[in-house]
C-alpha cells in the first residue's frame, strides 16, 4: 500500500515536470516560428521597396533635372541593397542607407510644385512612406519577439530545454540611427 | 499575448455562464407565467379551437408551473441558440450592414489601407482585416469578427477626415488590439445575450403587470410567480447590462494599452480620442447593443452622474489622461501605474485590466515622431469625398482649369461642359 502511494506521488511529480517541459518546449517553438515569420515580413517589405524605387525614379526623372546626384545616390543605394546577400548587420546598414537617400529625395522634391501635383508621384510617395513605416514596425515586432525568445533561452528553467533542443539566441535587427539628416535649405 | 487570450477565454466562459443563469431564470419564470395563462384559457374557453388546452382534469398548480417553466427554458434556449449561431456566423455582416458600412479596397483609400497594414505588422496579426467605411460625419470606429481570420474594421467618414496619420494609426491600433485580444467575439456574443435578456425581461414584467388584472374568480394563487416575473423582468436586464458594460470598459483600457505598444506613440491615440469627443455630431447608426463596439461611446449621455455603471466605455477624459501621462515608457507596467494614478488607486493592483503576467515586462520606449508635413483637413475632406464619388461609380474628368468633373454613371450625353471655364469634354463611358 505504502509503495503504491510513493509510486503515485513519484509519477505525479514526473508528470508535472513533463507537463512543464512540454509547455516550455512548445513556447520556445512558437517563439522561434514567430521570429522567422517576423523576419520574412521585414524581407517582404524590403523587397517591396526595391520594386517601388525604379517606378519612382522613372516618375521624378522628368521633373528633377537638376538633382542628378540625389537620384543617382538612390539608384546606387538600391543596387547595393538588392545585391547584398547573407550578412545580417551589413544588410541592416545598407538598407538604412537606402532609407536616408530616399528621405533626401523626398526632401528635395518639395522644391518642385509640378511634381508635387503629379498624382502618380503622390501615390508612389504614399506607398514608399508606408513601406518605410512597415519596415520599422516589422523590425519593432521582430526585435520584441527576439527579446522574448532570448529571455526564454537564457532564463531558468527554460534554458535547460533550450540547450537540450539547441534553441539559439537570435540577433536583433538593429540600425544605429544617425541623426535625422538636415533637410536641405532652399537658397534663393 | 497568448496568456491574455487564455485569460480572456476563461473570463468569457464565466461571463457567459452568469448571463446564462439570468437567462434561464427569465425563461423559467416566463414559461410558468404563460402556462398559467394558457391553462386559464383551457378552463374558460372550452368552446374555442384551443383543443390541446382542454384539460379534463385540472393539474395541480405547482405541476403546471414546473412544466411550463421547463418549457419556457427550453423555448428560450432554442431561441437563444439559434440567435447565437446566427451571430457567430453572420453577426459581423449584420452589424456592418446595420451600420451602413461599405467595404473598400486599396485604391479607394490608400492611406487608410496602408495604416491598417502597418498596424497589423506591428501587432503580428497575420491576416489583414476587411476595411469598411461608414458615410457619417460623426467620428467613430469599430472592429468586429469572430476571430482573427474573419475580422473587419469600420471607420466613419468623419473620423477619417479629422485625423492625421499618427492619430489614425492610434485608432487603428486600438481596433487591431480588440481583434488580437478577441474582444470582438466576446462583445458580440455578450451583446446578443444582452439583447435577448432585455427583450425577455420586457415581456416578463409587462405580462406580469397585465396578469394582475387578468386574475379571475378562480382562486388560483399565482401571486408569487407574478412577483418573481415582475422583479426578474426589471432586474435581469439591469444586471445583464452591468456585466456587459463592465466587461466592455476593461477591454477598452486593455486595447488602449496594447495600441500604444504597437504605435509606440501615445500622443497619437490621445489626440484622436480628444478629436472624437470634441465633436458634437451623433452617430445615427449605433444603438444600445452595438455601442460597446465603438472606440468611443457613440451614444453620448448628457449627465455623467449615472454614467459610471451603465457606460460602455471608461470616461474618455480618463483614457486621454492616462495616455498623456505615458511620457517615456509604454509597457503594460507603466500603463498600469498610470491607470492606478488616474483612478486614485493607491495599491498597485491591476484592477482586472492588465493581466498580472504581463506586468513583469521590461521598458518599451516611445519612438521619436517628427511632425507630419501635410496635416491638412481640407485635403483629406476632398480625398474622401472623391472616394465616395468613386464608390458610387462616378466618372472623373479632370479639366485643364483645375476642376475635377464628376459624372454619374447614368449620364448619356457625349459631351459635357466644365462649369468653370466652359471647356468641352468628351464623355467616354
Amino acid at each position: 500500500m505504502e509503495i503504491l502511494i510513493v509510486l503515485g506521488i513519484f509519477f505525479l511529480i514526473l508528470f508535472a515536470i513533463a507537463a512543464f517541459f512540454i509547455g516550455d518546449y512548445n513556447n520556445l517553438v512558437s517563439l522561434r516560428n514567430k521570429v522567422e515569420n517576423a523576419w520574412s515580413q521585414i524581407d517582404v517589405q524590403l523587397k517591396r521597396r526595391h520594386d517601388l524605387i525604379p517606378n519612382l525614379i522613372e516618375t521624378v526623372k522628368g521633373y528633377m533635372n537638376h538633382e542628378r546626384e540625389t537620384l543617382e545616390a538612390v539608384i546606387k543605394a538600391r543596387q547595393q541593397a538588392v545585391n547584398i546577400s547573407g550578412d545580417f548587420a551589413n544588410k541592416a546598414q545598407i538598407e538604412n542607407m537606402l532609407s536616408q537617400t530616399l528621405k533626401s529625395l523626398f526632401a528635395v522634391s518639395e522644391r518642385y510644385p509640378d511634381l508635387k501635383a503629379n498624382q502618380n508621384f503622390l501615390s508612389l510617395k504614399e506607398e514608399l512612406v508606408s513601406t518605410e513605416n512597415k519596415i520599422s514596425f516589422a523590425r519593432q515586432f521582430f526585435n520584441d519577439t527576439v527579446l522574448k525568445l532570448n529571455n526564454k533561452v537564457e532564463m531558468f528553467p527554460s534554458n535547460l530545454i533550450a540547450k537540450m533542443f539547441s534553441f539559439d539566441k537570435k540577433e536583433f535587427f538593429e540600425i544605429d540611427e544617425p541623426k535625422e539628416r538636415e533637410v536641405p535649405k532652399v537658397q534663393f | 499575448m497568448w496568456e491574455q487570450i487564455e485569460k480572456n477565454k476563461f473570463k468569457t466562459t464565466l461571463l457567459i455562464l452568469s448571463m446564462g443563469v439570468l437567462f434561464v431564470a427569465l425563461g423559467f419564470t416566463l414559461g410558468s407565467l404563460f402556462s398559467d395563462f394558457t391553462s386559464e384559457l383551457g378552463y374558460y374557453k372550452e368552446d374555442s379551437s384551443f383543443n390541446q388546452y382542454e384539460l379534463s382534469t385540472p393539474m395541480k398548480e405547482s405541476e403546471i408551473n414546473l412544466y411550463g417553466g421547463l418549457l419556457g427554458v427550453l423555448i428560450a434556449l432554442i431561441g437563444w441558440g439559434l440567435l447565437t449561431i446566427t451571430t457567430y456566423f453572420a453577426g459581423d455582416k449584420i452589424v456592418l450592414w446595420s451600420a451602413k458600412a461599405r467595404h473598400i479596397n486599396h485604391q479607394n483609400h490608400p492611406i487608410l489601407f496602408n495604416v491598417v497594414e502597418e498596424m497589423c505588422i506591428a501587432s503580428g496579426l497575420e491576416r489583414i482585416p476587411n476595411i469598411h467605411i461608414i458615410d457619417e460625419p460623426a467620428p467613430n470606429a469599430f472592429a468586429i469578427g469572430k476571430d482573427q481570420q474573419n475580422a473587419s474594421i469600420a471607420i466613419t467618414k468623419g473620423l477619417l477626415t479629422k485625423l492625421n496619420r499618427y492619430e489614425l494609426q492610434g485608432v487603428i491600433a486600438h481596433e487591431i488590439a480588440h481583434i488580437q485580444n478577441r474582444d470582438t467575439l466576446l462583445m458580440t456574443t455578450l451583446g446578443t445575450m444582452l439583447g435577448v435578456i432585455v427583450f425577455l425581461g420586457e415581456i416578463s414584467w409587462k405580462s406580469a403587470y397585465i396578469s394582475r388584472y387578468r386574475k379571475t374568480s378562480s382562486s388560483r394563487d399565482n401571486n408569487l410567480i407574478i412577483l418573481i416575473a415582475l422583479l426578474l423582468g426589471i432586474l435581469a436586464p439591469i444586471f445583464a447590462q452591468i456585466i456587459y458594460y463592465a466587461t466592455s470598459r476593461t477591454r477598452e483600457y486593455l486595447a488602449d494599452a496594447c495600441a500604444v505598444q504597437y504605435t509606440r506613440y501615445p500622443e497619437g491615440l490621445a489626440n484622436a480620442l480628444e478629436k472624437i469627443t470634441g465633436s458634437t455630431e451623433k452617430l445615427s447608426s449605433a444603438n444600445k447593443v452595438t455601442a460597446a463596439m465603438f472606440i468611443v461611446n457613440p451614444l453620448k449621455l448628457t449627465s455623467q452622474g449615472l454614467a459610471d455603471l451603465s457606460s460602455t466605455h471608461p470616461p474618455t477624459s480618463k483614457r486621454i489622461q492616462i495616455l498623456r501621462s505615458l511620457t517615456n515608457d509604454v509597457s503594460f507596467k507603466s500603463y498600469n501605474q498610470a491607470l492606478n494614478k488616474t483612478m486614485n488607486n493607491s495599491s498597485n493592483k491591476t484592477m482586472g485590466v492588465i493581466p498580472v503576467s504581463a506586468l513583469q515586462e521590461e521598458e518599451i520606449l516611445i519612438d521619436e515622431h517628427i511632425d507630419l508635413e501635410d496635416d491638412n483637413e481640407l485635403n483629406r475632406t476632398r480625398e474622401i469625398s472623391n472616394m465616395f464619388w468613386g464608390l458610387n461609380n462616378f466618372i472623373f474628368i479632370p479639366c485643364n482649369c483645375g476642376t475635377n468633373l464628376k459624372i454619374p454613371e447614368e449620364y448619356r450625353g457625349l459631351e459635357i461642359e466644365c462649369p468653370h471655364c466652359e471647356a468641352k469634354h468628351m464623355v467616354s463611358l
